[in-house]
């Protein structure tokens, strides 16, 4: 019996000890998440995404500043008359997120993330020829959402993306080296896809 | 410390070189090309020949490709031949077949998605001066080559096999200047057309020679649509127009100095009275405190344009958050004390006893 009532007492002051009562507030923030990704020329595939973020609020406002390192991924596929494309791309991107409250534990953001891209297309013309070109160069992602910050460890939200790449021009190459300048895409595209974090 | 780790990270990301690309892509020519056949000449023809030229999107990166596309003149099909060969030095004669330095040739039918004719054979060779991306301004190439395709039966050497022997004459490749009207390409309505499209051609990133073509983007390379400033190749391609003068149009009005609804009426962590931005005050010069979860719900609280939710159910939520741990101990307490009554009868019914 003795040994009982000190295992209790441990749990007890276990979970006294583990339930401040008033939080200490998070710095940190680990993100993952995705969605689905479609280009201007409305190739499409699923994306996936994880970030993480140092951040905080100055007092007396209410918004939350946070600075995003983001690596991102895509597999895309487009097809016209006479080609079909698929291609992979990886960003790795950096820049600020800030966070609005606009309600109780529910708040909206925003984001404006710039960095590097690599990719690789491959292309198959008339179901016959193939080319794979690389390419690499500036990315930028604009992104707006929101989240439910369920507890003081976890949210869940939802986000809409813009992506932008520069410098795709391999890629881009290919539809007018094979003469079909309609096939020409850009890359650039909207995401729509989901989130979920962990504050700490 | 965490702020120091952060700034190392976007400086080093900030530094990285930039990326850009150099020598890509297509080239552009025309020739005329005599195309027959074995069986007499019925496809004796003078076609025309549009060539592209890459040094980057071969499925072998080490790999160069000229693309060949010929238009017959009675439109009944538009074929192409692309030569796939690893990068010469400056130039050469490379022999050419289906293989590793590989000649692929097929021809497509208007109005019949399915292939007209794929060659199962081919074998030639492909003469190339000069290289776009080495500084040659109009690069040349002719070849001449023959393929054997399978005919309808799917067999080779039956009397259904078709067979081209092709002969270019010179194909320059021109680099600069007003390309429009030899762009020849197959599309949705099934014709083979000619387009209007200046074609281009080649860019290397850097300023002067041998980037003297005019790609309508890219960055300060000597062409005429040029947009950005600096004049070498140091990494000075982008002109940095930007100041950093951020413009600060935040203003004081989020104090309106009543204590009514704004963000500087609460207590706690919202330093009311003096101002909204507690950067001065206190012990810190930068008061930055975590993103709690708690604090949001305060600062909404402070929010008139938030309907508050009624003060009696904050109460009773917070004080039930309070009591959780004290509830959840009693709860594991009745629940050992549950299970230790059960372990003490089943002893006694064991025994045989039950007094």
């Amino acid at each position: 019996m003795n040994r009982i009532f000190l295992i209790s007492a441990l749990l007890v002051g276990c979970l006294v000890a583990a339930a401040p009562t008033r939080a200490a507030g998070t710095h940190m923030i680990f993100e993952g998440g995705g969605g689905y990704g479609v280009t201007d020329l409305a190739a499409t595939g699923p994306y996936w995404d994880i970030a993480w973020g140092y951040g905080g609020k100055f007092r007396g406002f209410p918004l939350r500043f946070y600075l995003i390192l983001d690596y991102t991924g895509a597999s895309l596929t487009g097809d016209g008359t006479g080609y079909l494309h698929n291609v992979e791309e990886h960003a790795l991107l950096t820049g600020p997120r800030i966070y609005l409250p606009v309600a109780r534990n529910m708040r909206i953001f925003g984001q404006a993330l710039l960095g590097g891209f690599w990719s690789e297309g491959d292309w198959t013309i008339h179901d016959v020829e193939h080319y794979r070109p690389h390419d690499d160069g500036i990315a930028a992602k604009f992104s707006v959402g929101f989240q439910a910050r369920l507890s003081q460890h976890i949210s869940v939200g939802m986000i809409y993306d813009r992506v932008i790449f520069w410098e795709k021009t391999n890629d881009l190459s290919v539809s007018r080296f094979v003469g079909l300048p309609g096939a020409a895409d850009t890359g650039n595209q909207n995401r729509f896809g989901g989130t979920v974090t962990i504050h700490f | 410390m965490r702020q120091l780790t952060s700034l190392t990270i976007l400086l080093i990301l900030l530094s990285m070189p930039l990326l850009v690309d150099a020598a890509v892509v297509t080239g552009n020519g025309s020739a005329r090309v005599i195309q027959t056949t074995v069986d007499g000449g019925k496809l004796d023809e003078v076609v025309n020949v549009v060539a592209a030229f890459s040094d980057d999107l071969a499925v072998n990166p080490d790999h160069q490709v000229i693309r060949l596309q010929f238009i017959r003149p009675d439109s009944r099909a538009v074929a192409h031949a692309l030569f796939s060969f690893p990068t010469p030095e400056h130039g050469g004669t490379v022999t050419v077949g289906i293989g590793e330095t590989s000649l692929l040739y097929y021809e497509l039918r208007p109005g019949d998605e399915t292939k007209a004719f794929e060659a199962t054979r081919a074998s030639g060779e492909l003469v190339i001066n000069g290289r776009p991306e080495l500084g040659d301004i109009e690069p040349t190439v002719n070849f001449k080559f023959q393929v054997v395709g399978a005919g309808e039966d799917g067999l080779m050497d039956t009397a259904d096999d078709q067979l081209r022997d092709i002969f270019s004459g010179e194909i320059v490749f021109f680099a600069q200047g007003d390309l429009s009207g030899i762009q020849y390409y197959y599309d949705d309505s099934d014709n083979i057309y000619v387009g209007g499209d200046v074609f281009l051609v080649y860019d290397d990133g850097c300023t002067g020679s041998p980037d003297s073509y005019d790609d309508d983007y890219g960055y300060d390379s000597g062409d005429s649509d040029d947009s950005y400033g600096g004049d070498s190749c140091d990494g000075d391609v982008y002109d940095d127009d930007y100041d950093y003068s951020y413009d600060d149009s935040y203003s004081d009005d989020y104090d309106d100095g009543s204590c009514d609804s704004d963000w500087d009426d609460d207590s706690g962590d919202y330093d009311s009275g003096d101002s909204d931005w507690d950067w001065g005050g206190g012990d810190s010069d930068w008061d930055w405190d975590g993103d709690s979860y708690d604090q949001q719900g305060r600062v909404l609280k402070s929010m008139s344009w938030l309907q508050r939710p009624p003060r009696w159910l904050v109460k009773e939520l917070r004080r039930g958050q309070r009591l959780l741990p004290m509830l959840l101990a009693v709860a594991i307490l009745l629940s050992l004390r549950i299970i230790g009554s059960r372990r003490g009868r089943g002893e006694c019914l064991r025994g045989g006893r039950n007094e």
